[in-house]
């Protein structure tokens, strides 16, 4: 039994090897792939290689399972979708018919908090029962921080407003 | 899958095909849809519906628990009286009341009515409150101590899920409260207290099954 973990264990050592020395090779003689060295059929090989921030500058409507193989059609792309805000689109679940646009909230350091007070938690409970209460209080705080609204963002997706309520 | 690249026509169908989607061509105005939606359009709802799947997990594991410690005990509950009737019933009767406004208070969300959303949260909010106030004298009325038994372990398990619960969803409701007041608010939020309500119903829903098992069960299969 030892002899064959043994065995198991220089296979991964040199299946590793392997990686590390074909990912050594390649950088150093390779040639350059390119966006999509495999004709592939599906979107992430469409956008650029290293890929912008979100993907895509417009977002690309699909038509069909193999977009990039699929004979061209429109619309080609999404439009109206917020420039100055981190807006994207919500599709329906089965049919991804676009349903409503939402606007995704600005980065702040409170998520970062949030998860250093519950690291804190998890850890302190190992000792003592009073280690789940006292960095609740915390974690309750940096969580209540992150949800609430700021009033810059607030106003500039009031402004993108559309009640889905039929007037 | 078919692999279309095998003759040129294909290829250049293909390279038509990405320079379509990089390229502008007629586009799909999405300017005028609404930008929030309830219930199962919103990511909320299926964020709420991911915990209550977590969270019934939980409880279905703790009670499951308590059956399997149930079945290995000769005496059950073990050298304790089970918990008192009272105020675990009291409890049961509250959360199925609070139900309604919990109801007006959603709808009232998804009619996107900030007066009535700030008049029924806060009913729903008081009658929380006086919840978890029942719930100290549910724990004062336990007879058992976590440390005491396997089933004083489980049965204090178990019910301290719940409250974690019932607190997490008070403190959820006030934070929307003064939030419904304050503001800045914008359509969205409304789908927060919309998801809101339906994390309470899964608070009222998933008692009645800890109920049933920490408060009758005792006293039909106990010993």
């Amino acid at each position: 039994m030892n002899l064959l973990s043994t065995i198991g264990a220089a296979m991964l050592a040199v299946g590793v090897a392997l990686f590390v020395w074909n990912a050594w090779h390649s950088r150093r003689h390779g040639v350059p792939a390119g966006a999509d060295p495999w004709q592939a059929n599906t979107l992430e090989w469409a956008t650029a290689s290293p890929p912008p921030a979100a993907n895509f500058v417009a977002v690309p409507v699909v038509h069909g399972r193999d977009p990039l193989w699929d004979p061209p059609a429109t619309p080609t792309h999404v439009a109206g979708l917020a420039v100055d805000a981190r807006e994207v689109l919500v599709t329906t679940v089965l049919d991804a018919q676009p349903d409503h646009r939402i606007v995704f909230p600005v980065p702040t350091i409170w998520p970062f908090l949030s998860a250093l007070a519950l690291t804190a938690l998890f850890v302190a409970s190992i000792f003592t029962p009073w280690g789940v209460v006292w960095p609740a209080i915390p974690a309750t705080i940096a969580l209540t921080l992150w949800f609430w609204p700021r009033r810059d963002p607030t106003e500039k997706a009031r402004a993108l407003e559309r009640s889905p309520l039929v007037p | 899958m078919r692999n279309p690249l095998r003759n040129q026509e294909a290829l250049a169908q293909r390279d038509a095909s990405l320079r379509r989607l990089r390229a502008s061509g007629p586009a799909l105005d999405v300017r005028e849809l609404p930008s929030f939606g309830f219930s199962h359009r919103s990511l909320m709802w299926w964020g709420t519906q991911g915990l209550m799947a977590i969270e019934g997990m939980a409880f279905a594991l703790g009670l499951g628990a308590w059956f399997y410690l149930r079945a290995q005990t000769d005496v059950w509950p073990p050298g304790d009286q089970p918990p008192a009737l009272l105020w675990g019933s009291l409890t049961t009767l509250v959360l199925l009341v609070s139900l309604w406004p919990n109801h007006k208070a959603k709808q009232a969300a998804e009619h996107l009515d900030r007066g009535g959303v700030q008049r029924w949260l806060l009913v729903t909010l008081l009658v929380a409150l006086a919840i978890l106030l029942l719930r100290v004298f549910e724990f004062r009325h336990l007879n058992t101590h976590w440390q005491s038994s396997a089933y004083g372990s489980i049965v204090w398990l178990v019910l301290g899920l719940h409250t974690v619960h019932l607190l997490t969803d008070a403190y959820d409701s006030a934070v929307l409260l003064v939030l419904f007041h304050t503001g800045p608010l914008q359509g969205q939020r409304y789908v927060d207290q919309s998801e809101n309500a339906v994390y309470w119903v899964f608070v009222v829903v998933s008692w009645l099954p800890v109920y049933a098992v920490l408060y009758l069960a005792p006293r039909t299969w106990g010993t």
